[in-house]
């Protein structure tokens, strides 16, 4: 059985959420509430490839705010 | 070659005389005799029934002379079944066979006394097996129920006849009773021979490639149950349904417009079924086909077993329309008719693949309905109703008897498939037939098998653990506890250190402000390199008090490893013991991509600078990260928010009723996420850890040495040490007395359920709890409860791992991320509070495996891909079933192989290298690697101790001249050799005669040159067939009474003959036993 996301021949998305977190997703399957697609349909290694180049900062975004506003990093 | 005949001391004797003809086997009665011979002693479940409705004036005289005639004509219905003296079966057809004859009256019982009567007349009557040597293989007993009114009972060993053949049967059988004597009235019969005749005509060597075709590619069988359930004598239970009349309407009219048979919308429903019970995408179940080829002339006539059992592969393509998926299955298989002559035996042989499937599908389309029974008659005598009785040894089959109504019925072996779990598949069935007629356009991956009952129960009654949480600081629970208890000792270890709960908060808000001070910022990741001393809570708490996060370092591994971790995590601080300072500077030297500022733990936590600010940004700030094991050969840094940390602590807190009098003890490597909450539940609470050193910690007889003197009351460790510490007790050593423990938890492996009899005979009073979790997902995500009575949790063998902890929900999902039915397996995806932020610097495996959550009631959420198989058990807990890919358990730690693989490849003077896993001969798992090249074994362990820890490098290591491989190119892991096999020397010769003997019969049954002692039979070549061959030639030659089931239990020449010299008294018997037995 081809895991529905470790399958290289089947079609991907990149989704995002609001604290910017990146997830591959099946493309053929409805995307979540809360996602949106900032890539694809493509495969899953480009789609791999768009995360590694766009998902850059890991941490939540609301995190991040969070940490900017009252403990400014040196 | 002729039959040797049978002696039979109840009549007499089938002399050759008597033989009127021999006659070979058709494939599936082959099938059927090892099967009846499989096991003599319980039901056979080969023995059909048939009962009619007769209505009408009725002669018994004549109907049973009626019953004569119809044996005289049909010489196989007078057939025995010998074995040959070279094992090979025959049907030898005797002459002057009369039908056993019983009669019965029930008149005057009406309803259900009538019906409770005959219910004791077929379950008696079916409970009396044939003796398949003494022809006739039937029986027929008549019940009289009213002056008009009769019961035929028909009994018979499926091996003669099939569901084709009983309307002839019963057609010449009320002819002969309505004309009398003599069959001049009947039209001349097509002999069973015939069809034999012609079965030896087919072109077999096409009808192999053709099968050889359809199942190419096939990876393994299909199976339903268990391998080791045991099958014989064993009589299935049956579940069954009606579908209403307008939904076979709809079927009916859906299969004609798409030109395919209703049979092969019914085959393409169970593939479904099966694929999703299965988790499989290629499925193969069994096929009942008529096997009447319309090119012999009066098949239709011919009473007999022409059917045959045919493999059924369909492969399921999620995204494929229904009706093109029925359409490519109809195609697919118009292509096998020809081939359908070909025994099952012969096509699994030419598949390759092993057993192909545990489960068939028949569709009945003879006649049963009342058009068809009323053109059995042409007199007054008429055939009203029938009611079959048969079954077959699969643990599952299903049954479909098309009617204005069509009927569904499964019949399960109840060993094998409970009739809830069975009553669950029709129901399914029913969906999914139901879903085709509804929209038989939809994409076969988005048919809904659950029942909205179901959904709600596996989506959200399990995932009921909402609870409003307030997620203090750990640090600020701590400082309560030193606010309300100072002098309470809260830490202590196996150096003597020990904190009391003033010094551990005044030292860890030192290091805190030590931390800062040296400028660490808020969310800056510090690595902690220390033995498990006292030291370590501090450090902990001090990092978190900064606003940092926790990483601790293995203190003895590999510093080019550990520098890695600390390069790849961008990690900057690495706190040390001070005897740790040195390693602590290599490993800092060793990082160049970034500077590794190493600070003194000591002297850090001694610092007197101004304790921090309150860190402020919440709990989504990361607690710690832990390093696992990576596939691709790099470790991943799994990322715990302090939500997800302290949600995991609280649930421990409740679950395990925690207060200021427990003591945990410290003995997880620090490395494992456990350690955490072995620190900081106790110092949450006002309890107190106590870390052992690493070798206590190794130890059984030294870690609960400590557990005694130290009043441990919570103690988690991993199955294998369980069962080391067991078995050390019951050797002689001592069994420490441990009054004070409460909780014995265990995760980290599969928990076998005698372990837990072992320990309660022990400990009845530590309770043992069994965890499962992940440490991308903040720890333990379930806890379960194991009782004293254990053997009541078992479902399917298994121990439960438990429900979901607070704030955690577990979905169990197919392969289109839609919940699987209970009981049924699917992947285990993790949601809610525990799921971690990602792996550090990873952004690539953390967007595959942490992904959007469908099922979350907060947009946005997201999930953890587990990778583990799992199903939820009829209790409402989940059983943890195994991993879908590589990565192994070692002791309780997470291994990719691939890590280790790409380790090995790094060797120099190695070639290419695969790693298995097995287990030794304690019944432990270990890791066994395979490796190419020219570097010697010793040369490779010494190399991975610098780049492994020492949990992942392999017990063996083993060379071949090359790593075998599939067809399509890839390491084919299953052809990896035994290490048995490969460190063997050549087997040893046979000690005895009698070992020689049979090893003799063992070689000319198998084929071989010569077969050893030793040699498994069913490892060389035999198989199920064969094996009747086998014991027929034992008998034959040695006069051994040995049966297929002893067979299958001692498999070896040696094994064979042992039972041979303790039976040494048996008889020499001829080929045929006779069984001195009544009534048949």
């Amino acid at each position: 059985m081809s895991n529905p996301f470790e399958n290289d021949n089947a079609s991907y998305l990149v989704v995002r959420n609001d604290e910017l977190q990146h997830a591959l997703w099946p493309a053929t399957l409805p995307v979540p509430a809360g996602w949106t697609t900032v890539h694809g349909p493509d495969s899953r290694g480009a789609c791999l490839d768009h995360v590694e180049e766009h998902w850059t900062d890991m941490r939540p975004a609301s995190l991040v705010a969070a940490l900017d506003g009252t403990a400014p990093r040196d | 070659m002729s039959p040797t005949p049978a002696p039979d001391p109840a009549g007499p004797a089938a002399s050759s005389a008597r033989v009127e003809d021999v006659l070979p086997l058709a494939p599936l009665q082959e099938g059927i005799l090892f099967h009846a011979l499989f096991d003599e002693d319980g039901h056979d479940v080969y023995v059909a029934q048939l009962l009619f409705d007769l209505t009408g004036p009725l002669d018994p005289a004549r109907l049973r002379a009626a019953a004569d005639t119809v044996l005289r004509r049909h010489a196989n219905l007078r057939a025995g079944f010998l074995r040959r003296a070279s094992g090979a079966p025959a049907q030898v057809v005797q002459r002057d066979v009369t039908a056993p004859w019983e009669e019965r009256d029930l008149t005057g019982l009406a309803g259900a006394d009538l019906q409770a009567a005959l219910d004791t007349l077929l379950a008696e009557d079916r409970a009396r097996r044939f003796d398949l040597a003494r022809p006739p293989l039937l029986r027929l007993a008549l019940v009289r129920t009213g002056p008009l009114s009769h019961r035929l009972l028909l009994t018979y060993h499926h091996i003669l006849l099939d569901g084709w053949s009983w309307p002839v049967l019963v057609r010449e059988l009320l002819a002969l009773h309505d004309a009398g004597p003599g069959d001049a009235a009947l039209p001349p019969v097509t002999p069973y021979a015939s069809f034999l005749g012609w079965l030896g005509t087919r072109d077999s060597d096409a009808a192999r490639d053709a099968w050889r075709g359809a199942l190419a590619g096939l990876t393994g069988g299909s199976r339903t149950a268990p391998v080791s359930t045991a099958h014989a004598g064993v009589l299935p239970h049956r579940v069954e349904t009606t579908l209403t009349q307008d939904l076979t309407d709809r079927l009916t009219a859906l299969a004609r417009t798409h030109r395919v048979t209703p049979g092969t919308l019914l085959q393409g429903a169970w593939a479904l079924l099966l694929g999703n019970r299965l988790r499989s995408d290629d499925v193969v179940f069994g096929a009942i086909v008529s096997g009447r080829s319309p090119d012999l002339p009066g098949v239709a006539d011919i009473v007999g077993l022409c059917i045959n059992t045919v493999p059924v592969r369909v492969r399921i393509d999620p995204a494929e329309p229904l009706t093109d998926l029925f359409a490519r299955l109809q195609d697919e298989q118009a292509r096998l008719i020809e081939h359908h002559h070909l025994g099952l035996t012969e096509i699994q042989h030419t598949a390759g693949a092993g057993e192909l499937f545990d489960s068939c599908v028949a569709y009945q389309n003879y006649p049963v309905d009342a058009d068809g029974l009323a053109a059995l008659s042409a007199g007054d005598l008429r055939v009203t109703g029938v009611d079959p009785h048969d079954a077959a040894h699969y643990p599952l089959s299903l049954t479909a008897i098309p009617g204005e109504r069509l009927r569904l019925q499964i019949d399960h072996r109840p060993d094998a498939v409970d009739s809830a779990e069975a009553g669950a598949l029709l129901d399914r069935l029913v969906r999914l037939l139901r879903a085709v007629a509804d929209d038989p356009r939809q994409a076969a991956g988005s048919v809904d098998l659950l029942s909205p009952a179901e959904r709600h129960r596996v989506l959200v009654g399990f995932n009921d653990t909402a609870r409003e949480e307030d997620y203090a600081e750990v640090a600020d629970r701590v400082r309560r506890q030193a606010r309300q208890r100072p002098d309470a000792v809260a830490v202590t270890d196996d150096t003597g250190r020990s904190h009391t709960y003033a010094a551990l908060a005044a030292r860890a808000d030192a290091l805190a402000a030590g931390l800062r001070a040296a400028g660490a910022a808020e969310g800056d990741l510090v690595a902690v390199l220390s033995e498990p001393t006292a030291r370590v809570p501090v450090a902990l708490l001090g990092i978190l008090a900064a606003g940092a996060a926790y990483v601790p370092l293995d203190p003895q591994g590999p510093v080019t490893r550990t520098a890695g971790l600390l390069a790849a995590g961008g990690v900057t601080w690495l706190l040390c013991a001070p005897e740790q300072r040195d390693r602590a500077g290599e490993i800092a030297a060793a990082v160049t991509a970034h500077p590794v500022r190493v600070l003194d733990l000591d002297t850090a936590a001694a610092a007197t600078a101004a304790p921090p600010p309150p860190p402020t940004a919440g709990p989504d700030r990361l607690a710690y990260v832990c390093f696992t094991s990576g596939s691709t050969g790099r470790p991943k840094g799994a990322m715990v928010h302090r939500r997800g940390m302290n949600n995991h602590l609280l649930a421990k807190l409740d679950d395990l009723r925690l207060t200021p009098a427990d003591r945990v003890v410290m003995n997880a490597p620090l490395t494992f996420d456990i350690s955490v909450w072995q620190m900081l539940a106790p110092l949450i609470t006002g309890g107190r850890v106590h870390l052992v050193s690493r070798d206590a910690a190794r130890d059984p007889a030294a870690l609960f040495a400590a557990a005694a003197e130290h009043g441990i009351t919570v103690l988690e460790t991993v199955p294998s040490f369980v069962r080391a510490a067991l078995d050390l007790w019951d050797s002689g050593a001592p069994d420490p007395e441990l009054p004070a423990l409460r909780w014995f938890v265990v995760n980290g492996e599969v928990l076998p359920p005698d372990l837990c009899t072992r320990w309660y005979a022990r400990h009845p009073d530590a309770a043992i709890v069994n965890a499962y979790g992940l440490t991308e997902c903040s720890d333990d995500n379930t806890h379960a409860f194991i009782g004293h009575d254990v053997d009541a949790l078992l479902e399917q063998g298994r121990l439960p791992v438990g429900r979901p902890l607070r704030n955690n929900r577990l979905y169990v999902l197919d392969q289109a991320l839609a919940p699987v039915p209970p009981g049924t397996p699917g992947e285990l995806f993790i949601a809610g509070t525990g799921v971690g932020p990602g792996y550090l610097n990873d952004p690539r495996r953390s967007s595959e495996r942490y992904v959007p959550d469908p099922y979350a009631t907060v947009p946005g959420a997201r999930m953890y891909r587990t990778g583990d198989l799992a199903r939820l058990r009829a209790d409402g807990q989940l059983d943890f079933l195994g991993r879908q890919d590589h990565q192994v358990k070692i002791r309780g730690n997470r291994i990719e192989l691939g890590e280790v693989e790409t380790a090995l490849r790094a060797v120099d003077g190695v070639g290419d290298a695969v790693v298995a896993v097995d287990r030794d001969g304690a019944g432990q798992q270990r890791l066994l690697g395979y490796v190419t090249g020219s570097a010697t074994a010793d040369g490779i362990r010494a190399a991975l101790s610098r780049t492994l820890p020492s949990y992942m490098v392999p017990s063996l290591l083993l060379h071949l001249p090359a790593l075998p491989l599939t067809t399509n190119g890839k390491v084919d892991r299953k052809a990896l050799p035994d290490p048995a096999t490969l460190a063997r020397p050549a087997g040893r010769a046979p000690a005895t005669p009698g070992e020689e003997a049979v090893c003799a019969v063992f070689a000319a049954v198998l084929g071989l040159s010569s077969a050893g002692p030793d040699d498994d039979f069913f490892a060389h070549g035999g198989h199920s067939l064969l094996a009747t061959r086998l014991t027929g030639r034992l008998r034959a030659e040695l006069g051994a009474d040995l049966t297929i089931r002893e067979l299958f239990e001692t498999p070896t020449p040696a094994g064979v003959a042992a039972r041979l010299a303790s039976a040494r008294r048996a008889p020499v018997r001829p080929v045929l036993r006779p069984r001195a037995r009544d009534g048949a």
